[in-house]
């Protein structure tokens, strides 16, 4: 079982203030970001990846393979790179086709597996896989940086550092699947082996690996090696729609535990009674670098470039003032309490700048924030304690008008075509009736009203009034995971999935988001993190990544 | 037979059990107990059975049984009948130790956690699969021209 790390409860930011949908989408990566731990301990480990296949033609076409030893386990990158016509790329998940192909292999591949990978992951979902394809993943190229990139080390030239900067990434995937999907291994089958035990490690390992393959790609085409600063910039693009977004609904442990350890961080933090000089210029180091990373942050969308934009201003203003809190006492937490009536955008950025400097306060963190035994439920044994306790931990979903159609609005479901999660308008579209559960807020003010005035059994009240299982299970839950739960109304029309997509992908290390609508965004992935030869050379400073062009 | 992940049998056995007329907290449970019973030799046509019998019979009363055992329980040790396989695999998703006493009851310890054991495939026909994805697919909402341009919010193209 994980590590527990008491909280001192009264330090903490309450899951009324976190647990919004806009704050959620305001987070930033921190320091106990998947990809961050996931390259400690690959540091740590001084990994060394090998590439003992490399079949590609002369303009990029074929197979590699990429080996490393991780905690006692060998581990290997199946990478299949096709020729795909324009017309056939999209990021959409409605694909049939993509540039690139991968598979997280449990071991090495002999032969025969290889030949099996090789047929079956250029078609993904069509394919069929077992329990030693660990993840299936698939990227599109960059076009526009990927042909700039080979014919500038064709021509003898290094690639326009303008490019580099703007576009970060060579090719962007867009899925990377885990868990059991079509036949890959089941989570479980690996979550106790030594450095996959983190949330998302083995998904997040693949992915550090396409990206170096993306490099070695565009070197293979354009004959020369590209300089180790630009590489080092050129991330994994990854485009996510609203497949991802139920995930922090239906795995409200998971949530949780990921929310706790980065609020028990920042609370730890500011509890600092005095910091020290070289942890006063190392704050200011890092306020510095959210700067420079901030006016390297530009969208083609609108509203959010003025979004950035504004962050910038304010930011720019905070950034000056931060000295002036360091050398008082407890620092961190007055300068923290200063920031309340700034936006939730700055305020999320100290957050995760104020964790940066502190490895050794919060890494041990990241040992809480897997799940490794199941939702452990509290006991409730009639609808008196019931009310109470809905009236105690939901008290934001009574607030919320549910006789108001617009509260109502949008519905979540399940496409027939793609099996993916989806969003409609109830009033404009078809299948409501067949609408998936993520409406929690909803059925907890039904269950709530359906609850008897005379005291029952919950279990009496289960048989005899139907409907309201998954609603007793979350005020169950709510207990032991007081951050498990979304505090907004998910089928409103005020519900931008996009908050859940950035809470997600900021836990993951993500940074450069760009959404292409309130659904979908995307996003990079290991900018600034360490090449595959740079493992012993530290690996761990590499938050909100700066392009020294 | 073909072999599958458990997180595919489960959720295929999920949205099959909705979409035979389950609540969806049942039909999670159910979905998780049947894929450890499809281990046994009866596990197939217990679950098939099970499908059959909804909204009522055992998707239901395992659910409620369950649950008003461990309440009666709080945080000491339950002891349940031993049943058949999908009444044993209710049993074992619990997140508790559990173990077969020589007196024929399995005792769930609620003060000791564990891991619910799982096997690395799940062995089912294509017959039984093919019936439970007709199942699941009740519970899919078919495609329309406004849902495929809008529904996951993409643009159509991203050749950038």
């Amino acid at each position: 079982m994980n590590a527990f790390v008491a909280p001192t409860p009264a330090s903490l930011r309450p899951p009324s203030q976190v647990m919004r949908l806009s704050r959620m989408g305001s987070m930033f990566p921190t320091r106990l970001s998947f990809l961050r731990s996931l390259m400690r301990r690959l540091a740590a480990e001084k990994v060394k990846v090998t590439r003992p296949v490399w079949e590609m033609s002369d303009d990029g076409f074929g197979r590699a393979v990429y080996s490393l030893d991780f905690g006692g386990h060998t581990y290997s990158l199946v990478a299949i790179s096709t020729d795909l016509p324009p017309e056939m790329r999209t990021d959409r998940v409605i694909a049939e086709a993509w540039d690139s192909a991968y598979v997280l292999y449990d071991g090495v591949p002999d032969a025969a597996e290889l030949d099996r990978i090789t047929a079956n992951a250029p078609r993904q979902e069509a394919g069929r896989f077992t329990e030693r394809d660990l993840v299936l993943s698939r990227a599109n190229k960059s076009v526009r940086l990927f042909a700039h990139v080979t014919e500038r080390l064709q021509a003898g030239q290094q690639p326009d550092t303008d490019m580099i900067r703007s576009v970060g990434y060579l090719m962007r995937t867009t899925a990377v699947y885990g868990n059991g999907k079509f036949g890959i291994a089941d989570r479980r089958l690996i979550a106790d082996r030594p450095g996959l035990e983190g949330p998302f490690a083995a998904e997040m390992l693949t992915v550090w690996l396409i990206r170096n393959f993306t490099h070695d790609l565009a070197e293979h085409v354009g004959g020369a090696p590209l300089d180790d600063h630009l590489k080092r910039h050129l991330g994994v693009g990854n485009s996510t729609g609203l497949g991802m977004a139920p995930f922090l609904v239906t795995h409200p442990v998971l949530l949780n535990n990921w929310m706790l350890a980065r609020e028990t961080a920042l609370a730890r933090v500011r509890a600092i009674p005095v910091l020290q000089p070289v942890q006063k210029a190392r704050v200011l180091e890092l306020a510095k670098r959210a700067t420079q990373h901030l006016a390297q942050w530009d969208v083609p969308d609108v509203d959010h470039q003025r979004r950035i934009e504004k962050l910038r201003a304010d930011w720019a203003g905070v950034e000056a003032s931060i000295g002036l809190y360091l050398n008082q006492t407890y620092p961190l937490d007055t300068l923290m309490a200063s920031m309340s009536q700034r936006s939730e955008d700055v305020q999320e950025l100290m957050v995760s700048l104020l964790i940066e400097p502190f490895g050794d306060l919060v890494d041990d963190l990241c040992e809480t924030m897997g799940d490794t035994i199941g939702p452990l439920s509290s006991v409730i044994k009639d609808t008196d304690t019931l009310r109470v306790l809905l009236e105690q931990y939901f008290s934001w979903a009574m607030e919320i008008d549910f006789s108001a159609p617009a509260e109502h609005q949008q519905f979540w479901y399940v496409s027939e075509a793609k099996q993916e999660p989806r969003l409609g308008d109830r009033y404009l579209e078809p299948g409501s009736e067949l609408e998936s559960p993520l409406d929690i807020a909803r059925r907890i003010v039904s269950l709530y009203k359906a609850l008897p005035l005379q005291n029952q059994s919950v279990v009496e009240f289960s048989r005899d009034v139907s409907g309201h299982g998954l609603a007793i299970e979350r005020a169950q839950l709510v207990m032991r995971y007081q951050y498990g739960e979304i505090q907004d109304n998910l089928v409103g029309v005020g519900c931008l999935p996009i908050d859940m997509l950035r809470c997600k992908l900021s836990f993951f290390g993500a940074s450069k988001f760009d959404p292409k609508s309130d659904r979908w965004t995307r996003i990079t992935l290991c900018q600034g993190a360490p090449l595959i030869g740079e493992l012993d050379k530290g690996a761990d400073d590499w938050w909100l990544p700066v392009f020294q062009g | 037979m073909n072999g599958y992940s458990f997180t595919e049998v489960e959720g295929v056995l999920t949205k099959a059990a909705r979409g035979s007329g389950a609540g969806v907290a049942h039909a999670a449970k159910f979905a998780k107990a049947a894929a450890l019973a499809l281990a046994s030799d009866e596990g197939a046509d217990l679950v098939n059975a099970a499908l059959a019998d909804l909204p009522n019979g055992v998707i239901r009363d395992h659910a409620i049984w369950l649950q008003r055992d461990l309440a009666d329980a709080g945080e000491g040790t339950v002891m349940f009948p031993i049943g058949d396989a999908l009444w044993v695999g209710y049993i074992d998703s619990l997140p508790y130790k559990s173990v077969e006493t020589p007196t024929g009851k399995i005792a769930v310890y609620m003060d000791v956690f564990a891991k619910p054991v799982r096997p690395p495939r799940v062995f089912i026909s294509d017959k039984n699969m093919a019936k439970w994805q007709v199942l699941a697919a009740k519970t899919y909402v078919p495609e329309t021209e406004q849902s495929r341009l809008g529904g996951a919010g993409a643009g159509l193209t991203d050749n950038d």
